[in-house]
């Protein structure tokens, strides 16, 4: 278990909300709260389809999709302040490019430097929020072309609304990631 | 060619089930605002992980068996999506654990200090 321990205090060294900014953990909250909110109203318009209700359907599919877009909103403020970092630099030496460099300032966070703690979190932090990133978006591209076809009428037509319920499924997995995300990334 | 319907009927909602759904939604903020106590008031160390793990093993179950509605299906398809998903953890931890290690020796890479870890001079 030696390699899954390292893992788990790289996780938490790298906490660099808890030790910098604690009221971005508060905001993490309330990005996760959007989310799993997101998915409630989801399968609010999944009931709706069952009941052959497009009135409802297409409102639900809407909150659902500014709760996605809400998300990824947060999410860019969140990145953009890790890559931008505090106004006072840390110092460190570091390497860079090749060439070991004594007090060195470093601003922010990269998939290379990190200012708030080891480099290896900045780069897996990038590298899993990022990918999750990316499936909310491509979710919220699925959901919106759900929420056309649902205001166009064409599930009324077809006679089901089975659409909705496969994409809710993509949508509540994204949401089922997330909470892993962030036990691991924030909690820990 | 699709099937087109001419005439849809609305069926009434079902106040208990609008419920049912909002009351799993109240279930996950609870155990979120239960994890954060835990974040703010607890120092960092194995117990509080495996405390943080087990809740969002909790907030898992409600995704998967109420909105995803796996709770409600017939029990083979239940085990036979949780059962391999097991296995499958259990793969994806060994190899962290063995592959993981090997890249950690070989690359040389020195131990994180937890924030709860301190260090005692043993000498003193």
């Amino acid at each position: 278990m030696e390699t899954l321990k390292h893992l788990l205090s790289l996780l938490n060294t790298g906490l660099y909300l808890k030790k910098y900014m604690r009221l971005s953990l508060v905001f993490m909250g309330l990005m996760t709260f959007i989310l799993i909110l997101s998915s409630v109203t989801m399968v609010l318009a999944v009931e709706a389809g069952h009941r052959m209700d497009k009135k409802a359907v297409v409102k639900w599919m809407l909150w659902t999709i500014i709760g996605g877009f809400a998300f990824l909103s947060c999410q860019a403020w969140e990145w953009s302040h890790f890559i931008s970092g505090t106004d006072t630099a840390t110092i460190s030496d570091v390497m860079v490019n090749g060439i070991w460099k004594e007090n060195y300032e470093i601003f922010g966070a990269n998939l290379t430097f990190n200012q708030y703690g080891p480099p290896a979190f900045a780069a897996l932090f990038f590298f899993i929020t990022g990918f999750h990133g990316f499936h909310v978006f491509s979710g919220v591209v699925l959901n919106v072309i759900i929420f056309f076809n649902a205001a166009t009428g064409v599930y009324e037509r077809r006679g089901h609304y089975e659409m909705v319920e496969k994409v809710g499924l993509y949508w509540h997995f994204v949401d089922l990631v997330w909470v892993f995300v962030f036990t691991f990334f924030y909690l820990i | 060619m699709e099937q087109a319907t001419t005439n849809v009927q609305v069926q009434p909602v079902d106040k208990a089930k609008i419920w049912g759904i909002w009351k799993v939604a109240l279930i996950l903020a609870v155990v979120t605002g239960i994890e954060y106590v835990f974040a703010f008031q607890m120092e960092a160390g194995a117990l509080r992980n495996v405390i943080f793990i087990g809740l969002t093993i909790v907030k898992a179950f409600y995704i998967v068996a109420e909105f995803m509605h796996l709770g409600h299906e017939v029990k083979g398809l239940v085990y036979s999506i949780i059962l391999p998903m097991i296995f499958i953890l259990w793969l994806i931890m060994a190899l962290v654990n063995l592959e993981g290690a090997a890249i950690k020796d070989a690359r040389g890479i020195v131990d994180y200090e937890g924030d709860g870890i301190e260090h005692v001079d043993e000498e003193h």
